[in-house]
């Protein structure tokens, strides 16, 4: 195993860490209702929504763990939260 | 040229020659002289370096990891107690691999409290990972710090190195002494090249959390390093021989050893006064020599063994002597200096031959083998450059719980600090969810040393900017713990000696990484692991300590208090601070779903009905006056405390009225002092 001296790292390394596996619930981004505000990418944790092209908002599901904030602080209430299938 | 001078100052000088661009010194006796003069020095350009005068000996060597992980040559100097306040410094020093050279004047440990001469300090860290030279008299003291430099800067080596010399004895004795000029100084010692450093054009993260795994591996890594260092410094006192005279390439000396039937094993200033005797002795016809132990870390076994067995001819009697106090180890064995068998089977550790089985645990030893007043600092009025928020410069795929209000406030903070920015993070929970070797979730130059260094640390990487004429912002990122509590005496000496970084402290109410214990920023009656609420407790008794206005009373130009629910605000605050010169303070209150017992998906509700019932006020202080204060509908403070399991106590099975009502209270005295309330105008009659 070659390590890095100091326990030292460089960027992009915690992406390796696929959190979405720990998701129970789901945010679905309706774009329904949805005014573009960006608020549910501001307020996450895991900074993983993002703009889409279309300006829509979309999670990164192998980084979401589905906390629901972007659900609960939606002013347009437009992202719904859908328990996982396993 | 041959100079007749005082110990102390003859290091100095040695250490003037070695161009550190960085000292970070605390004094104490019998250390004072060496720092005096290089303060003298500094004060007279003839050293151009910055002198950090910090606050204890504690923060002097934890601005020395800052100012080293920066891409500076750093020095420090101690001895004695004030060793032993660095001593988890000095662990992480070596674990980080920097090189830094640090004199210790080897003094006595109280009590009974002795300024005199021992080497118990330096010998109760010689697992520490440090490489330690031990001289005889005050040439070989200066020589030997020009050897350490070259030797712990070596990329294959990265150890740091203490000098040891014995106070008073050596340090305030004069003696001839034989200077170098700067050239042959330079000649000998090249510029510091930082094997790596904390850079914004190409950033590391410096001192992760590892597993055990990867920790045996590093350490390891640590006692390899060691073992190199033997052939390094015997090759380094070689090329100082050929230079200057003076071989130093002999990890070990004997002296009359030759047909010795008695050998004296001794280190430092001691040799002399047993060279001396056992002359007189050989007068007298008794076959004894003396194995002086010049390099006692890394542990030179098989060089002693040989001196010991064959240089002596088919073995010599030990007898060990120690520093001149005859420094006994209570519960021990003899005095510090006391290798029984030679260290070839007993204490085997790191950088000792020992059985490769042996190599692999984790606990390896590596080696073994300005004071004044409150500055004002003018506030420049905030942001002169507008950030580009949109970055994203805190990784996914960090380990924080889902709805994680610290994690908010990591990806805002860079947010509002910007891709120039420099973090020093102390030890919690953002710490250990953002970093487990190797996975990084910073995307700007990182580091964390310990749990209540930050400001230190920070200290040093500034000056070693300053130094470089670099204009990277320095940002600390702390929990509640780490600042409220046992990073005060650090926050307090950085912030009076007004270095430029902002000191941001996420504020999640208790010691959350470590399982919910009560900080100096628990709120009044909430429970906690170590506070908790029970038949006779209603939990924490204590009010939330006044950080903004402790560190306002600093001379702290710009100090804020911000939530992560109000993320614009917060970023905002963030970005002024750290375009504000001088030391800022932004303290961000960050709702901790696990600790206070909420959904994740209640993080910023709950955030904000803190702000709204007045028990958190969001204010600005310009040079120590509240210039700004977010104003607000006051709610009830029962609508806050019902929505956490930390305050169900008050509410079940049995309403506390009292304790509710106490609460209130606070709230509208937070109200009265700060105006926070909006007056509704009354509806007309």
């Amino acid at each position: 195993m070659a390590l890095n001296v100091g326990c030292s790292a460089r960027p992009g390394k915690s992406r390796a860490n696929r959190t979405g596996s720990w998701r129970v619930f789901r945010p679905v981004f309706k774009h329904d209702k949805c005014t573009k505000c960006g608020i549910c990418s501001l307020v996450c944790p895991e900074g993983c929504i993002e703009q889409r092209e279309d300006e829509f908002f979309e999670a990164d599901y192998e980084f979401c763990k589905g906390c629901g904030l972007c659900s609960d602080e939606c002013p347009a209430e437009d992202i719904v939260m859908e328990q996982e299938e396993k | 040229m041959m100079q007749f001078m005082e110990g102390s100052l003859a290091v100095a000088d040695a250490v003037r020659l070695c161009r550190p661009q960085v000292v970070s010194a605390y004094p104490i006796t019998p250390q004072t002289h060496i720092v005096e003069a290089l303060a003298d020095m500094v004060a007279n350009c003839t050293l151009d370096a910055e002198y950090i005068t910090v606050e204890s000996e504690f923060s002097a060597l934890s601005a020395c990891i800052g100012a080293s992980a920066a891409g500076s040559r750093v020095y420090s100097a101690t001895t004695s107690q004030g060793l032993a306040l660095m001593f988890e410094v000095c662990f992480n020093a070596a674990g980080m691999r920097l090189p830094i050279v640090m004199t210790i004047v080897n003094r006595a440990l109280s009590a009974p409290l002795s300024i005199w001469n021992d080497q118990q300090d330096s010998i109760s860290l010689r697992d520490a990972g440090w490489m330690q030279l031990y001289a005889e008299d005050n040439q070989e003291a200066t020589d030997l710090h020009y050897v350490a430099y070259r030797v712990a800067e070596d990329h294959s080596i990265l150890l740091p190195a203490m000098v040891c010399f014995d106070g008073f004895i050596l340090s305030h004795t004069y003696e001839p002494v034989e200077t170098l000029s700067q050239e042959q100084a330079d000649a000998y010692l090249p510029a510091f090249k930082p094997f790596q450093k904390l850079d914004t054009a190409d950033p590391i993260s410096f001192g992760m959390f590892a597993s055990p795994d990867y920790y045996m591996e590093f350490r390891y890594e640590m006692d390899r390093a060691m073992e190199r260092a033997k052939e390094k410094i015997a090759r380094a006192g070689k090329e100082f021989g050929k230079q200057f005279g003076r071989d130093y390439s002999a990890l070990v000396e004997g002296y009359r050893l030759e047909d010795a039937e008695t050998a004296f094993v001794a280190m430092g200033s001691i040799c002399g006064t047993v060279k001396d005797s056992i002359d007189e002795m050989r007068a007298q016809g008794k076959k004894v020599g003396l194995l002086k132990i010049r390099c006692y870390r890394p542990f030179p076994g098989p060089e002693i063994a040989k001196a010991l067995w064959s240089d002596a001819g088919g073995g010599a009697r030990q007898e060990h002597l120690p520093g001149l106090q005859g420094c006994r180890r209570p519960g021990g064995e003899g005095c510090p200096l006391w290798i029984r068998d030679t260290g070839v089977r007993l204490h085997r550790g790191p950088g000792r031959e020992g059985p490769e089985k042996e190599r692999y645990r984790g606990h390896r030893r590596p080696g073994r083998e300005g004071r004044g007043r409150p500055v004002l600092w003018p506030a420049t009025g905030g942001a002169s450059v507008m950030v580009d928020k949109s970055l994203e410069l805190f990784d996914c795929g960090h380990r924080a719980c889902g709805g994680c209000g610290p994690a908010m406030a990591a990806r805002l903070i860079m947010k509002g600090a910007g891709k120039d920015t420099i973090v020093v993070s102390s030890t919690g929970c953002m710490e250990v969810f953002s970093t487990p070797y190797p996975e990084t979730a910073w995307k700007v130059p990182w580091i964390h040393s310990l749990f209540e260094n930050a400001a230190a640390v920070a200290s040093g990487v500034e000056a070693s900017l300053k130094r470089q004429g670099r204009s990277d912002k320095v940002v600390i990122i702390g929990g509640d713990g780490a600042t409220f509590d046992i990073g005060m005496l650090c926050i307090s000496g950085a912030f009076e000696r007004g270095h430029d970084f902002t000191y941001i402290c996420y504020d999640n109410e208790a010691y959350m990484n470590t399982g919910v214990q009560r900080s100096g920023a628990t709120p009044f009656a909430a429970s906690t692991t170590t506070s908790p609420a029970g038949r006779c407790s209603t939990g924490n008794r204590l009010p939330k300590k006044d950080m903004p206005q402790i560190l306002a009373a600093h001379g702290a130009p710009y100090v804020a208090t911000a939530s992560i629910a109000y993320p614009a605000d917060f970023m905002q605050k963030v970005e002024k601070a750290v375009n504000t010169k001088g030391p800022c303070y932004v303290q961000v209150h960050a709702p901790c779903c696990t600790g206070w017992g909420f959904e994740g998906s209640q993080t910023m509700k709950i955030g904000k009905l803190a702000v709204e019932t007045g028990l958190w006020v969001m204010y600005e202080m310009t040079d120590g006056k509240v210039t700004r204060v977010k104003k607000v509908v006051r709610k009830p403070v029962e609508e806050y405390l019902s929505t956490q399991k930390r305050f169900r106590h008050l509410f079940k099975p049995a309403r506390r009225d009292a304790e509710i009502a106490q609460i209130q209270a606070s709230a509208d005295r937070n109200a009265e002092k700060y105006g926070i309330d909006i007056k509704l105008k009354k509806p007309e009659q």
